[in-house]
């Protein structure tokens, strides 16, 4: 009963997702199967949670799951009959060369290899009484987190404050199966990191026009020791992986939408780029980035309107969980001090030790083997280009590295260094779907400006 | 020529990678097994690394239930100590859905702290890696570093 009470969680979640999908992508002819189903889990998740969010405000128990549930199938539903009406095609794209077979099959493997390692693992730290804790409790409250949650002090160290995204895609598995199960729940973060996984395919494939680098970059992902071996990775349900691909996809359709006549991208962009301060606070920082790059397109190209239209969802998720959590009576956290000029001039120093910190992170091989250096000598290729949408990618992967680490000026630890040695290495681990992305491009430099997309 | 380079630049970086990363990953994927399939998997897990108790879980929670819905329980960890406070979060994280206060001690306001303890409105106290005062008589020990004490012994002798 347990299992198929989850099977139809997962239907209803992508069945919202894949309305979704389909309603966003309209106005295209052919649509890439593979890319289809990736968008329906990032945006199935992202609508499911936030649904159980608004509609838990109203009501709860049953009648909450029956609401979001015809809510999803309508999406599904109207996806379909957009779908028809419009005559999309979905297509499977088929790997074209032998090396693509090869490729293609090693990393089908590698996703069911990581799918089963990381129902191995017992939920982190984090994973469990940052994330899971706020699904169990909803569960245990007819759907909803009771205000005593909020403000219970002693219950701070679960982060009251931070968004629900996560927790709530593992309270819908809980819904549809009738109890918390903190076995099953595992699933949904290594279907975000096949979803993940297999953007960087597509993205690579899109901007280079060679399928088989897709292939082989995103098969190297998980040779990431962080992926597999260290709290923050796929295996322990923390939430920094699901985090990176968001922004890897809404970075990856932003540099996407340069080269397309189509608004597609751009609408793939704007949905995407929403949810990131949904899945955890970072998301706001990632999210100002992106805005600003969004901002950079259009002095660059134009389309003023439309970019500013594609970052008011998001600002209004913002500003909205901002307004819950005040009248919830959250408890905030104390990680860092308001930002202030006052308090700027004094700490300014700490911006030696955070590098000096920062460059023992990002240099150690037993988290990263060498992936930083990669990542510096793909930069340099693409530095060397000057073309726009490098350039863009360049500032996609320094650009949160430079901000996270300037955060820690207004750490309120005791010791600021603990709170960087601590909580750096899942920062990083959130830009590292994007540093492979530049890896692909750099390995690719000539045919990055004229490559077609080639899956679908 | 110049491809050449290119080409041979990624290999060797590629090459180098691998190497580094292959042992540890491969380790990764071969540790542990899959299962049990378990409702309380993670703090079953848990529970039974900090406390030696199996099925640690249900068994905490149904302790739990022994005590009254409107009160309070205190959760008493070792200041000092990483695994004391996680199994502090661990309690606390269990005794949903009874209110929770965390107190900290340290050697030196061990006594001052439980002597702050509001009778009136906690049920009992959980000490986690922190050994009670001889003097509470009745107490419950769940494995080898929780102890549960009822309201009733936490009054200090006169």
């Amino acid at each position: 009963m347990t299992f198929v009470g989850l099977l139809g969680a997962y239907f209803t979640l992508f069945a919202a997702g894949f309305g979704v999908t389909l309603l966003v992508m309209r106005t295209s002819p052919r649509t890439n199967m593979i890319e289809c189903v990736c968008l329906s889990w990032l945006l199935g998740s992202g609508v499911v949670s936030l649904l159980i969010w608004l509609c838990g405000m109203i009501v709860s128990g049953l009648v909450l799951q029956c609401v979001v549930a015809a809510a999803c199938l309508f999406l599904g539903f109207a996806g379909w009959r957009t779908k028809q009406t419009k005559r999309i095609q979905i297509s499977l794209p088929r790997p074209k060369s032998r090396l693509e077979w090869i490729l293609a099959t090693l990393l089908v493997l590698e996703l069911i290899t990581i799918f089963f390692v990381s129902l191995k693992h017992t939920l982190g730290w984090d994973g469990l009484l940052n994330w899971e804790i706020k699904a169990r409790y909803a569960f245990l409250n007819s759907g909803t987190l009771p205000q005593s949650y909020y403000s219970n002090g002693a219950r701070a160290f679960s982060h009251p404050e931070y968004p629900l995204a996560i927790p709530f895609i593992e309270l819908w598995l809980y819904i549809w199966m009738g109890a918390p199960h903190q076995f099953w729940i595992k699933t949904i973060f290594s279907l975000f990191y096949i979803a993940g996984s297999l953007l960087i395919v597509l993205f690579v494939a899109r901007l280079t026009g060679k399928r088989w680098l897709g292939l082989w970059i995103a098969l190297l992902v998980p040779f990431v020791p962080f992926v597999l071996i260290s709290p923050g990775g796929v295996t322990v349900g923390y939430v920094d992986i699901p985090l990176s691909f968001f922004y890897l996809g809404a970075l990856g359709y932003l540099l996407l939408s340069l080269k397309s006549t189509s608004r597609e991208p751009l609408i793939i962009f704007a949905a995407l780029l929403s949810l990131l301060p949904w899945i955890k606070s970072e998301g706001v920082i990632l999210w100002s980035l992106l805005a600003l790059m969004s901002l950079i397109v259009a002095w660059y190209q134009g389309g003023w309107r439309a970019k500013i239209l594609s970052l008011l969802p998001g600002l209004l998720l913002i500003v909205g969980w901002r307004i819950y959590l005040q009248v919830r009576h959250c408890v905030l956290p104390a990680d860092f001090a308001h930002p202030t000029f006052q308090l700027l001039g004094p700490n300014i120093g700490r911006l030696g030790t955070i590098f000096r910190i920062a460059l023992v992170e990002l240099t150690d091989t037993g988290l990263w083997s060498i992936f930083w250096l990669l990542v510096v000598v793909a930069i340099l290729y693409l530095a060397v280009t000057r073309s726009f949408s490098k350039l863009l990618l360049i500032m996609g992967v320094v650009g949160p590295v430079l901000l996270y680490l300037v955060t820690y000026i207004f750490s309120a630890w005791p010791s600021y260094t603990a709170h960087i040695t601590s909580s750096l290495p899942r920062l990083l681990l959130q830009v590292m779907p994007t540093g492979w992305l530049a890896i692909g491009l750099a390995f690719s430099p000539a045919k990055t400006e004229t490559g077609k997309p080639s899956l679908g | 020529m110049r491809f050449y380079l290119h080409a041979g630049l990624w290999f060797v970086l590629f090459a180098v990678f691998l190497a580094i990363s292959i042992p540890p990953v491969v380790r990764a994927v071969l540790e542990n097994k899959i299962g049990p399939i378990n409702p309380n998997h993670s703090t079953d897990a848990y529970l039974d690394g900090l406390t030696h108790v199996r099925n640690g879980s249900e068994l905490f929670s149904r302790l739990i239930e022994s005590t009254p819905r409107q009160k309070s329980i205190v959760i008493v960890v070792d200041a000092q100590s990483s695994p004391s406070k996680f199994l502090g979060m661990i309690v606390a994280y269990l005794a949903w859905p009874r209110d929770v206060q965390t107190m900290a001690v340290t050697p030196a306001t061990f006594s001052r702290e439980l002597a702050s303890i509001k009778q009136d409105s906690v049920s009992a106290a959980i000490f986690c890696t922190v050994k009670p005062p001889v003097w509470m008589k009745t107490k419950t020990d769940f494995g080898t570093n929780i102890a549960f004490v009822p309201i009733e012994s936490l009054k200090p002798p006169p």
